[in-house]
């Protein structure tokens, strides 16, 4: 059986008017192409995992990263009109369902962690939902005003605002002494396996969290 | 007497371990079922929950996203409306979020065979072209390999015999 084939082999390379070194040569290549060929096929297959991220950002009124206040001025009065551009970035390498709880702290209120993935434990004054493809980029216009304050010695309160055409009343948030206040944007996310919302994920081994804050002075003259 | 006594305490025992039985099991389903269903942000978990394993199957269905994200549209304008004391339009654009929603999670079954049909079919170009490459590449270099003979025998063909001229 083995002699047939090999007169069988022998009888192709003659009639090819191959030499027996070329045929070597060319069967080292097929094999060589065979190897290549399919390790190319498995990568494309199964990409490798990249390091998985979300990233956000807050811009000014025309994009940028500056003009953040009305007159570049960070004092704001009542019904001083505040527009920011939001903006998300999804590179987690798989669909994504974004929660951004927008929160209105004073410089004291614990900030969130990013270090331990901890929030923020103030209660979020309103929450933006979007589902992002991998390598989608969400942007969103953020504007909100102050609508009333209220001051009792040192301490001065916000009492009234509108965040995206939303009015919110009461005692928002306060200071003990001075006027410094921030916006702190949270970036959640839906976890299929706890059914709920997360805050932080792991990746690599290491624990990563969104979250970004600006901040503000109140002043009622 | 004995006898009547026994049926009262049998209805009773029987009567007590149906109320247990309608008290326990069944309204646990229905309610989370009914929250579920009249509370939009939970129908979009549920349908964004479905759209993960199409994705993790490597399926894609844009369309169904887009659907998505217009009734979270729906859901966050309707929190404005609510907010702004406009409760019966904030009603309606809920309702229509859940319309969505119901809508995206009752085609999730489809796409989610189309996008297992997506994943066979590329595997199956993918896999089926190993063979075809490298045909076609070491028939590339069979050629090359012959013109390279042919160069060879040619110039061996084209050599002259030039007599040595002696020295002087």
């Amino acid at each position: 059986m083995r002699r047939l084939d090999y007169t069988r082999c022998e009888s192709l390379r003659k009639s090819l008017r191959i030499s027996r070194r070329d045929l070597q040569l060319v069967g080292a290549f097929a094999i060589v192409a065979t190897i290549v060929a399919s390790i190319g096929a498995y990568a494309y297959l199964n990409p490798p995992a990249s390091d998985e991220f979300l990233a956000m950002w807050v811009l000014g009124a025309n994009g940028l990263a500056e003009h953040y206040y009305p007159n570049d001025n960070p004092n704001l009065k009542p019904s001083e009109n505040v527009n920011w551009t939001l903006g998300v970035y999804n590179h987690m390498g798989r669909i994504e369902y974004i929660v951004v709880r927008v929160k209105l702290l004073n410089s004291t209120l614990p900030s969130p962690d990013g270090v331990t993935g901890t929030p923020s434990p103030t209660s979020p004054l309103l929450e933006m939902r979007r589902i992002l493809v991998d390598n989608e980029t969400w942007s969103l216009p953020f504007s909100w005003e102050i609508l009333a304050l209220a001051k009792k010695g040192q301490s001065l309160s916000i009492t009234g605002m509108v965040i995206q055409q939303m009015p919110f009343e009461g005692t928002l948030a306060s200071t003990v002494s001075g006027s410094q206040f921030r916006f702190v944007f949270e970036l959640w996310f839906f976890d299929e396996s706890s059914n709920d919302l997360a805050f932080s994920w792991q990746s690599m081994g290491v624990q990563h969290a969104v979250w970004t804050q600006i901040w503000f002075n109140a002043t009622q003259t | 007497m004995r006898n009547s006594c026994c049926t009262k305490v049998t209805v009773l025992l029987v009567s007590l371990s149906l109320c247990t039985l309608l008290l326990t099991t069944p309204p646990t389903t229905e309610t989370s079922l009914s929250s579920t269903q009249n509370d939009p942000v939970a129908l979009s978990y549920e349908a964004f929950s479905q759209l993960v394993r199409i994705y993790s199957a490597g399926g894609e269905t844009p369309d169904l996203v887009a659907k998505l994200n217009t009734a979270l549209d729906l859901i966050q304008e309707a929190h404005v409306r609510f907010a702004n004391g406009e409760n019966a339009s904030a009603v309606q654009l809920d309702n229509e979020a859940q319309s969505i929603l119901s809508g995206v999670i009752s085609e999730i079954p489809n796409a989610q065979l189309a996008a297992a049909h997506q994943t066979s079919t590329r595997f199956t170009i993918v896999v089926g072209l190993v063979p075809v490459i490298v045909s076609l590449t070491t028939l590339s270099f069979y050629v090359v390999l012959r013109i390279r003979r042919w160069d060879e025998k040619t110039r061996l063909y084209e050599m002259r015999i030039i007599e040595k001229e002696p020295e002087d």
